[in-house]
C-alpha cells in the first residue's frame, strides 16, 4: 500500500451558530487524485482551510506527510483555496516571485516561466493582475501552486471561471501531474470533471463524510435500474421502500435507484408474476451517484 | 529575515500610494519647519529663547525643531503602515502567504521589518533635513549637542507605527484603522483633561509624543511656572523612551496572539 500523505481524524469545526464539520476522518495516499464532493455548505472548503492552516479546528487532528501540523509542511504543498489571491497592482511575475520566496526557491525565474507556460499565461506575464479576466486569474493561481514542484496539490474549485478549453487544459494538467506521481486533493462541484480525473472520493453532507472509497465503488453503490413494463404501478407497490429514487418515469418506462440488485428485483417481479418487457442496469454517472447519496 | 525583506520590497516598490505619501512627507517637513521658525522668531522677541545671533535652525536648536515637526508627519506615515497591512486582508494575500508556507510569526516579523525601515527612512530624512538647515545657517558646527532627539524620534516612529500596525491587524479595514488611529490620539487628549497627571503620563500616545517635545517647551511653559514642574516632568526622558518601547512590544505581542487565535 502506498504511503499516507494526509491523515485526518475526527476533525470538528464550529462557527458561532453553525456546526461546519462534525468529526470527519479520511486518508489520502500518495498518487491519488482525491476528490472531495458535496453540496454548498457541506464543509469542503472549511476542511481544506483547516488542513492549510488558516482555520483552527475545534477538535480532531490531521497530519501531512506523517509530520503532524508543522508549518513547514505547507511549503511542500501547492494550494489554491476558493479565490486566486494576489496583489492587484503587481504583474504575474512579481506575484509569483513572492510565492517563490515563501517557498524558498533559490532560482525562481525558470520555475516562474515554466509555471506560466503550463497554464498559458506567458504572453500576459507582465500584465498587472487587476487587468486579468476571471479565467486568467484562476490560471495564475494554478501556476502558483505548481511553482515549487510540490509533492501535493490542494485545489478548491480549480476550474472556476475557466472556459471549456481551459477546463480541458486543467484536466490534462492534473492527469499529467498524477502520472508524475503527485498527489492531488481536489474539491469541486463539477462532477463530470471529477468523474474524469478522481481515483478516490469522499462525499460530504452537512459537515459529515457520508461515503468514501474508490471512485468506481462509489459510482456503483446503488444500481440504476430501468424497467419497461405496462404494470409500473404494481412494480412500485411491490418494491415499495426499496425504490430509493425515481429518476425518470414516462409512459411505461421507469428509471430508478434501488438498494436491491437488478437480479433481486427481477426475482421478486417473477415471483409476483409481474412481467417486464425489458429490465436492465444503466451505468451510473458520478453525478447520479452523488445525488443518490445526498438525497438518501 | 532577508527573505522577508525581499518579499516586502517586491510588494512596496510598485505601490503608488506609498510613493505619494512619502513624497508629501518629504515636501511638507521642510515647509513645516519654515512655518515653525516664523512662529518662533515672533515669540523670541518677547521670550528671548535664543540669542538674536541664532535662529531656530542653528545647531543645536535645529534637532528639536526638525524632530518636533517630523513627529506630526509620523501620523501621515502611519497611513502607509495601515495601507500595507490592511491590503493583506483585502487582497486576502496574508491568508495566501500562510497557505503557501509562511508562519504567522513570520507575517508579524515581515511587517515589523517594514515598520523598522520606514522609521529608519523617516529618521534619516529628518537627520538630513536638520543637517542641511543647520549648515545653511553657517553659525557653528556643533552637530552633536541635542542630536539624541533624532534617536528618540526613531523610537517614537517605531511606537506610532506599531500602534498603526496593531489596529490594522485588529480591524482589518483601512478606513476604520485610520479613523481609530487618529481617534485614539484625540481621545487621549480629551481623557487627559479629566485624568490626574500621574495617570495621563502613562497613556501610550501621550507618553510617546513626549519623546519629541516642542522646542523650548521647558523655557516657555515650565520655567515660567516652576511649581508645576513635576506635572510636566513625571518621567525622565529615558523612562519615556523605555515605556514607548514597552508599548510597542505590547502592540506586536497582541497582534501575534490575535493572528494565532483567530481564523484568517
Amino acid at each position: 500500500m502506498s504511503e499516507t500523505i494526509l491523515e485526518v481524524t475526527d476533525l470538528d469545526k464550529k462557527y458561532k451558530d453553525v456546526h461546519a464539520l462534525g468529526g470527519i476522518s479520511f486518508k489520502v495516499r500518495q498518487g491519488q487524485i482525491f476528490g472531495i464532493l458535496g453540496p454548498n455548505g457541506s464543509g469542503k472548503t472549511t476542511t481544506l482551510a483547516i488542513l492549510l492552516g488558516i482555520l483552527k479546528a475545534n477538535k480532531g487532528t490531521f497530519s501531512w506527510f506523517g509530520n503532524g501540523t508543522d508549518d513547514a509542511n505547507r511549503k511542500r504543498i501547492g494550494a489554491l483555496l476558493e479565490t486566486p489571491n494576489f496583489y492587484p497592482y503587481l504583474n504575474a511575475i512579481d506575484n509569483l516571485r513572492i510565492v517563490a520566496k515563501i517557498k524558498d526557491l533559490s532560482d525562481p525565474m525558470p520555475a516562474i516561466e515554466n509555471a506560466l507556460a503550463k497554464v498559458g499565461l506567458t504572453d500576459r506575464a507582465k500584465s498587472k493582475f487587476k487587468s486579468y479576466s476571471l479565467g486568467m486569474k484562476q490560471r495564475l493561481a494554478i501556476a502558483s501552486t505548481l511553482l515549487s514542484d510540490p509533492e501535493v496539490l490542494v485545489l478548491d474549485e480549480p476550474t472556476n471561471g475557466l472556459d471549456p478549453m481551459g477546463i480541458v487544459d486543467i484536466r490534462r494538467l492534473i492527469l499529467k501531474l498524477k502520472d508524475e506521481g503527485k498527489t492531488i486533493v481536489i474539491a469541486s462541484h463539477i462532477l463530470d470533471e471529477m468523474e474524469k480525473i478522481c481515483t478516490d472520493v469522499i462525499i460530504m453532507r452537512k459537515g459529515k463524510v457520508i461515503r468514501d472509497g474508490k471512485l468506481d465503488e462509489v459510482m456503483q453503490d446503488k444500481e440504476h435500474v430501468i424497467i419497461r413494463s405496462k404494470e409500473l404501478s404494481k412494480i412500485k407497490d411491490l418494491l415499495g421502500s426499496h425504490i430509493l429514487r425515481v429518476v425518470n418515469e414516462q409512459n411505461s418506462v421507469m428509471e430508478f435507484t434501488s438498494d436491491l440488485s437488478s437480479l433481486e428485483i427481477n426475482k421478486q417481479l417473477a415471483l409476483a408474476t409481474i412481467y417486464c418487457e425489458e429490465i436492465f442496469v444503466k451505468n451510473q454517472s458520478l453525478e447520479q451517484s452523488f445525488i443518490s447519496h445526498i438525497e438518501a | 529575515m532577508k527573505k522577508l525583506i525581499q518579499i516586502e520590497w517586491i510588494k512596496i516598490k510598485k505601490l503608488n500610494s506609498v510613493k505619494i505619501i512619502l513624497a508629501i512627507y518629504m515636501v511638507l517637513l521642510p515647509i513645516s519647519m519654515l512655518g515653525l521658525n516664523a512662529f518662533f522668531e515672533k515669540i523670541n522677541v518677547k521670550l528671548n529663547l535664543f540669542p538674536s545671533s541664532e535662529t531656530m535652525f542653528s545647531f543645536p536648536n535645529v534637532w528639536g525643531v526638525v524632530t518636533y515637526s517630523a513627529s506630526y508627519f509620523n501620523l501621515l506615515l502611519a497611513v502607509i503602515v495601515i495601507i500595507l497591512t490592511t491590503n493583506e486582508f483585502s487582497n486576502r494575500t496574508l491568508r495566501q502567504h500562510v497557505i503557501d508556507g509562511l508562519t504567522k510569526r513570520e507575517v508579524i516579523l515581515s511587517k515589523f521589518l517594514v515598520v523598522f525601515f520606514l522609521s529608519a527612512i523617516a529618521t534619516f530624512y529628518s537627520l538630513l533635513v536638520g543637517t542641511v538647515f543647520g549648515l545653511s545657517q553657517g553659525k557653528g558646527l556643533d552637530l552633536y549637542t541635542n542630536i539624541h532627539f533624532i534617536g528618540l524620534f526613531f523610537i517614537q516612529t517605531l511606537c506610532y507605527f506599531g500602534l498603526a500596525f496593531f489596529l490594522s491587524i485588529l480591524l482589518r479595514r483601512p478606513a476604520l484603522s485610520i479613523i481609530l488611529f487618529y481617534g485614539i490620539l484625540f481621545l487621549e487628549v480629551v481623557i487627559g483633561i479629566f485624568l490626574p497627571d500621574s495617570v495621563y503620563a502613562f497613556m501610550p500616545m501621550n507618553n510617546t509624543s513626549k519623546l519629541t517635545p516642542l522646542p523650548f517647551f521647558r523655557e516657555i511653559f515650565v520655567d515660567s511656572n516652576p511649581k508645576h514642574r513635576h506635572e510636566f516632568y513625571m518621567l525622565d526622558l529615558w523612562q519615556v523612551a523605555l515605556l514607548s518601547l514597552l508599548f510597542m512590544f505590547i502592540w506586536y505581542a497582541i497582534a501575534l496572539s490575535r493572528l494565532n487565535r483567530k481564523d484568517l
